[in-house]
């Protein structure tokens, strides 16, 4: 079985989606993300295992690949899409409780910037690693955050901007959503944003690029 | 310089080269497959675009301040922040302008993304960015044509959201423009709809500059901007 989960997870790092997909080349006429994980339940592995043995380290992995630029946008959505293909074997088998999500990940583009290719990075890493995500989309004002802390009171916030204009957005939204909630974690990032700008402004996490996020998620939910 | 000019631009006249595309996903000039025939594809697909469309307004400098970081046309004031109004120093007109690859592009992208095939949303998506900065070269170059013929030169274009310039300044932005003009319009926090539009001035005078790619001469060597060497056309 262990066998089967490494192949899985190998999918979904080089984006293998099913036996058809061309892509990875290296890859050809061999099972996918969507074969093997029908084999691995039918084999008797639990939703759980083939998501945590497979899925995520595959997710994991590209994470890190892409955070040390060794892989780009494309391929980090093909590994996505893999996972995606996977999940859809699972969601039934977790939908009856036979597994539970890490934690609940609220994500936004703040209020007056409109760019959501990094925001939807994050959202799908995070996702893959485990989480659920509620995604607000972007140009998100402080008020729509606060009403789904509100909604979910043990999410951990994540606000994205890439204009240098919008920063200061964020920082009325991380401001405001501290007014409210004084003990929420917010995790920030895009382009032009520093730890430095994360100190100043009082959030909780800078991180660079989306298994950073991860990370400091896992370590709350270790701490908590 | 005075007056307010239109123009259609046909899909054809980009001339978008695949190479552009997948350099400009991460992909090298040369994509394998699938995302080269997806690149092929979202060619194709936007092709059949007719609603690419920009322009600009002529307009009279009358204030300009580098060290305040403003630039007055006609009764307006831009606060540029100091680095683009340095930038825009000796220009006599400006030109504002704003530019659509049209609502074709996110349609299409969002169809994709909810048929969950992301990677082509993103490669359509990729594709309307190259598609209204390739229009807005196109129209840059009608602009520098029209000045030349009176011995003026032309500044890079510059935008809000970028550098120090606020993008609250898109409403005296679009106040130049008349109502619906090139179908572009402003939401209530001043981002642009159809979402691939771009918009901005340009500085025209005897004595401007245009300094191309500017991270090269800029003198913040801490920007992120530049640190990460990210993508930025002006």
């Amino acid at each position: 079985m262990e066998d089967l989960f490494n192949k899985i997870s190998d999918c979904v790092e080089f984006g293998k989606i099913n036996k058809v997909s061309p892509y990875p080349p290296n890859m050809k006429d061999q099972d996918g993300a969507d074969e093997l994980t029908v084999q691995a339940l039918e084999q008797g592995a639990s939703a759980r295992e083939v998501l945590e043995k497979g899925l995520i380290l595959g997710m994991e992995k590209v994470g890190v690949k892409f955070r040390e630029n060794k892989v780009f946008v494309p391929q980090v959505l093909m590994s996505a899409k893999a996972m995606n293909t996977a999940m859809e074997h699972l969601k039934p088998l977790f939908a009856e409780g036979n597994t539970d999500k890490k934690g609940v990940f609220i994500i936004g583009t703040v209020a007056g910037d409109l760019h959501d290719i990094g925001k939807n990075l994050v959202s799908m890493i995070v996702e893959g690693n485990g989480y659920e995500v509620i995604d607000l989309g972007t140009d998100v004002p402080a008020k729509k955050f606060i009403d789904t802390i509100n909604d979910f009171p043990d999410a951990i916030i994540g606000l994205s901007s890439l204009l240098t204009t919008t920063m200061a957005s964020m920082e009325n939204i991380v401001k405001e959503i501290k007014a409210v909630h004084p003990n929420q974690k917010v995790t920030i990032g895009g382009a032009p944003i520093t730890q430095e700008f994360c100190d100043q402004i009082g959030a909780d996490n800078f991180s660079a690029d989306p298994q950073g996020v991860v990370e400091f998620m896992n370590k709350l939910k270790i701490s908590a | 310089m005075k007056g307010t000019y239109t123009y259609k631009i046909d899909f054809s006249e980009i001339e978008l080269e695949k190479e552009e595309i997948s350099s400009f996903m991460g992909l090298g000039p040369v994509p394998e497959e699938p995302f080269n025939s997806m690149i092929d594809a979202a060619i194709e697909l936007l092709s059949n675009n007719k609603n690419i469309e920009g322009g600009f307004t002529l307009k009279p400098v009358t204030d300009f301040s580098a060290k305040e970081g403003f630039i007055k046309v006609e009764d307006k004031t831009f606060e540029t922040g100091r680095m683009i109004t340095s930038f825009l120093r000796n220009a006599e007109f400006a030109a504002l302008f704003t530019c659509t690859a049209g609502y074709e592009v996110e349609k299409l992208s969002k169809k994709f993304n909810a048929e969950g095939d992301i990677v082509m949303s993103y490669v359509v998506d990729s594709t309307g960015s190259l598609l209204v900065e390739g229009a807005m070269d196109l129209i840059y170059e009608k602009l520098k044509t029209m000045v030349s013929l009176n011995n003026l030169s032309l500044t890079n274009r510059y935008s809000p959201g970028y550098c120090d310039w606020l993008v609250k300044d898109q409403q005296n932005l679009f106040s130049f423009f008349p109502k619906g003009f090139c179908n572009v319009s402003l939401s209530e926090t001043s981002l642009m709809s159809p979402v691939k539009s771009v918009s901005g001035i340009v500085g025209i005078g005897k004595n401007v500059k245009y300094l191309g790619y500017i991270c090269d001469t800029c003198k913040n060597n801490t920007c992120v901007y530049r640190a990460k060497k990210m993508y930025v056309k002006h």
